[in-house]
């Protein structure tokens, strides 16, 4: 799946102790949301999509402590 | 004051504590997100702590940031919004007694010492109803609950919604007493069925819990509160 803002994929990331996330354009939220319940993955976002200066809103997709990574970046790729 | 009005104060009270919490942690939660994309644009950061010495920088925060907005935060607000509620409910059972002190006739004795020290009547009552409620909140909140409805009736909350709310407290207590590491006394309060998690595992409080265990307090004050209107305007 790509990012409509930098129309680069879309990545998970796996920095921190708090579990896997992805940062998602706002406008793609719900989208990536619906597309990872589909799929049984247990997720999450905290209701803000942050825009700074007028610059494309941002919102953070939570996976959890026990979030896999990989599972889900995989099914992110397999949805362009 | 009477009961009912009393207990109308409280409820207000608890519902404005409750959005006070969550506005707390959504501005909070807003407040790190703008961080991290400050921090996102390249722009850099330093802050001295000047009582530690400890300089804290844009990448000691990216670091920081998501432990602090999926976890910290919404694991904090979560226990205060149990505190509002038993803060309301703590005092919901004083307004009771207060006003209907017949309910503690059969309470057990009070020692001759708190007698006479007392200063009047209204202090032997005031202990007793301290005792009673002291005792309570350290019983189930099922036994919370039952108590209620053997003497006042009112038909809430829902025995689901006392099952929900027994999970939170214990997801709570586990939170503070060990570390958010399930044990077997966690296990004990919910019940295998509605446990949230196994023995040993972390919980944790993601937003849609988070949110839906705050829909859930406050339903509980606005329904005990409007119980008590009809059934003693």
């Amino acid at each position: 799946m790509t990012d409509a803002t930098t129309k680069k994929p879309l990545r998970v990331s796996v920095d921190g102790t708090a579990g896997p996330y992805i940062l998602v354009p706002g406008e793609q939220l719900a989208e990536v949301e619906r597309l990872l319940r589909s799929h049984g993955v247990r997720c999450w976002t905290d209701g803000n999509a942050i825009s700074l200066n007028d610059a494309p809103a941002v919102g953070v997709i939570n996976l959890g402590r026990r979030g896999n990574a990989v599972a889900v970046q995989s099914l992110l790729d397999a949805h362009p | 004051m009477s009961f009912a009005a009393e207990v109308r104060d409280l409820r207000t009270r608890a519902l404005a504590e409750l959005t006070d919490a969550h506005d707390y942690h959504s501005d909070t939660l807003i407040a790190w997100g703008t961080v991290g994309r400050v921090i996102a644009r390249g722009e850099t950061i330093a802050v001295t702590n000047t009582l530690t010495g400890t300089v804290t920088t844009d990448a000691d925060l990216v670091g920081k940031i998501r432990g602090y907005t999926v976890e910290r935060l919404p694991e904090a607000t979560f226990q205060t919004f149990l505190t509002v509620f038993e803060a309301f409910f703590a005092d919901f059972v004083r307004a009771w007694l207060r006003s209907y002190p017949e309910s503690l006739r059969n309470a057990a004795d009070v020692p001759v010492g708190r007698i006479l020290d007392a200063a009047d009547k209204s202090a032997v009552v005031e202990y007793l109803i301290d005792r009673a409620v002291v005792g309570l909140l350290y019983e189930k909140p099922v036994d919370w609950f039952a108590y209620l409805e053997k003497r006042l009736k009112l038909g809430c909350p829902s025995a689901g919604e006392v099952a929900r709310f027994a999970e939170a407290k214990a997801t709570r207590d586990i939170l503070i007493h060990n570390r958010g590491v399930v044990n077997e006394a966690y296990l004990a309060k919910v019940g295998k069925n509605a446990a949230r998690f196994a023995l040993g595992e972390r919980v944790d409080v993601p937003e849609p819990y988070h949110r839906e265990t705050w829909d859930l307090l406050r339903k509980m004050v606005a329904d005990l509160s409007d119980a008590v209107t009809a059934k003693f305007p």
